[in-house]
């Protein structure tokens, strides 16, 4: 399973038990998955390099291409940065309350129960 | 004429909204560390499509071997390779773990052979490259095919109600504690982790564990919370949980129980409220896998 080395901190699973309320065609569901883990990846990589002194970029950034499952990143970050899991964990907390805010604005007003 | 009792999404509204959030992400990021995105660029990588690469070098070996290495008796085993399991949508993961399920179970919940239970082994790490077992050690279940019946939510801390819980509360909530009291001493002392441990529980039927007397003390800290993996064969749902009570009796016909949520996200929350399960043990020493739904992160692995 091609893991990314912060998915332990990355506690999103609620948005996808939250799409099997609707009514979704399961195309537009893993169109919807693609959209929002490129969505985690991208914030969580802004958050890391934003706590990561700049000295260090590089050198994580060779790490994080070679293996982006290899948990060692995370030593390695707790080391070179402060709080670096909890920060990870509030920030996926964050995009997981916005998503699923987005969802419920997304919801037809007209709700009733459909026939097919 | 049958009824859909979904609720309806405008789904282009919700698209647009997500893409627009993405591109937020995408922008911010090559505004505030342009040289992290040179980096990106010079290795033709996008970083959103991260997973996709990390996929990429699993199932071109260069990682492959030492996932292997990880997993006793699995080169022994004739079941597809990885790169021929893992498929890019959920739903597809589902159906092909959904179809070599069925080829490989009985039609009737039985005890398992060894053999059969060695080939689910293989067949749940070639589709998510996670260690399930049948036995962990020297322990094991009673049965790891069985029937799953609906629970109710189990009270958190004191004073814990059913409205207190994010969903399902029709479902309602049971007056006694699960198997290890409360999960925190109060409501501030809840953390998410505690709160995903109710939301994900299993009941399994240590009771009538042979040893679970001879080694109670043992057992119950080897069940305490424990993860397992648990798999509808009909639709392939597959979902992480953890063990937190004990349970159905015997005269229910049911092996196991599920919180309302597991139950749901397995597509039993309907009609008779029971159906037909694998539950395995996760061997997940270093605690990478969290509770949940599994196929979601799996299924962006591989788009190339």
């Amino acid at each position: 399973m091609a893991k990314i080395f912060y998915d332990h901190l990355v506690r999103i699973e609620e948005i996808f038990i939250e799409f099997e309320k609707y009514d979704v065609q399961e195309e537009e569901k893993a169109e919807f998955t693609s959209l929002i883990d490129e969505t985690v990846h991208e914030r969580l990589l802004n958050l890391i390099l934003l706590s990561l002194p700049s000295d260090f970029q590089e050198e994580f950034l060779t790490l994080f291409h070679q293996n982006p499952g290899n948990q060692e990143i995370i030593d390695y970050l707790k080391k070179q940065t402060i709080d670096i899991e909890e920060k990870i964990e509030k920030e996926a907390a964050k995009i997981k309350k916005e998503i699923l805010a987005d969802i419920k604005k997304s919801r037809k007003q007209d709700y009733q129960t459909i026939s097919k | 004429m049958t009824l859909n009792t979904k609720l309806p999404l405008d789904s282009p509204l919700l698209y647009s909204k997500l893409r627009y959030k993405n591109i937020l992400a995408e922008k911010t990021l090559k505004e505030l560390h342009p040289k992290a995105i040179e980096f990106f660029n010079q290795k033709k990588l996008n970083p959103g499509k991260i997973r996709e690469h990390a996929a990429r070098l699993l199932t071109s070996g260069a990682l492959a071997g030492s996932l292997l290495l990880t997993s006793p008796k699995m080169d022994s085993l004739k079941m597809p390779a990885l790169s021929s399991v893992v498929c890019v949508r959920p739903e597809d993961l589902q159906k092909t773990v959904s179809a070599q399920l069925k080829a490989i179970l009985p039609a009737k919940t039985e005890t398992l052979s060894e053999e059969k239970e060695r080939q689910i082994s293989q067949l749940l790490f070639n589709a998510y490259g996670i260690t399930a077992v049948a036995k962990l050690g020297d322990t094991r279940l009673n049965y790891v095919y069985g029937f799953m019946g609906a629970e109710q939510h189990l009270p958190r801390f004191p004073g814990d109600s059913v409205s207190f819980h994010d969903d399902y509360q029709k479902s309602g909530i049971t007056p006694g504690l699960g198997a290890w009291g409360y999960f925190a001493p109060s409501k501030q002392a809840l953390t998410p982790d505690l709160i995903d441990n109710e939301k994900y529980y299993v009941a399994v039927q240590t009771l009538y564990l042979s040893d679970w007397v001879a080694r109670f003390k043992y057992l119950s800290d080897f069940y305490k919370y424990r993860k397992v993996v648990v798999v509808n064969p009909e639709n392939g749902k597959t979902i992480v949980c953890d063990i937190a009570d004990s349970g159905p009796a015997w005269w229910t016909g049911k092996h196991f129980g599920g919180s309302p949520e597991v139950m749901a996200y397995l597509g039993l929350n309907v009609g008779m409220q029971k159906g037909k399960v694998i539950l395995y043990f996760l061997d997940d020493s270093e605690n990478n896998v969290s509770l949940g739904p599994l196929e979601y992160k799996q299924s962006l692995n591989q788009q190339s």
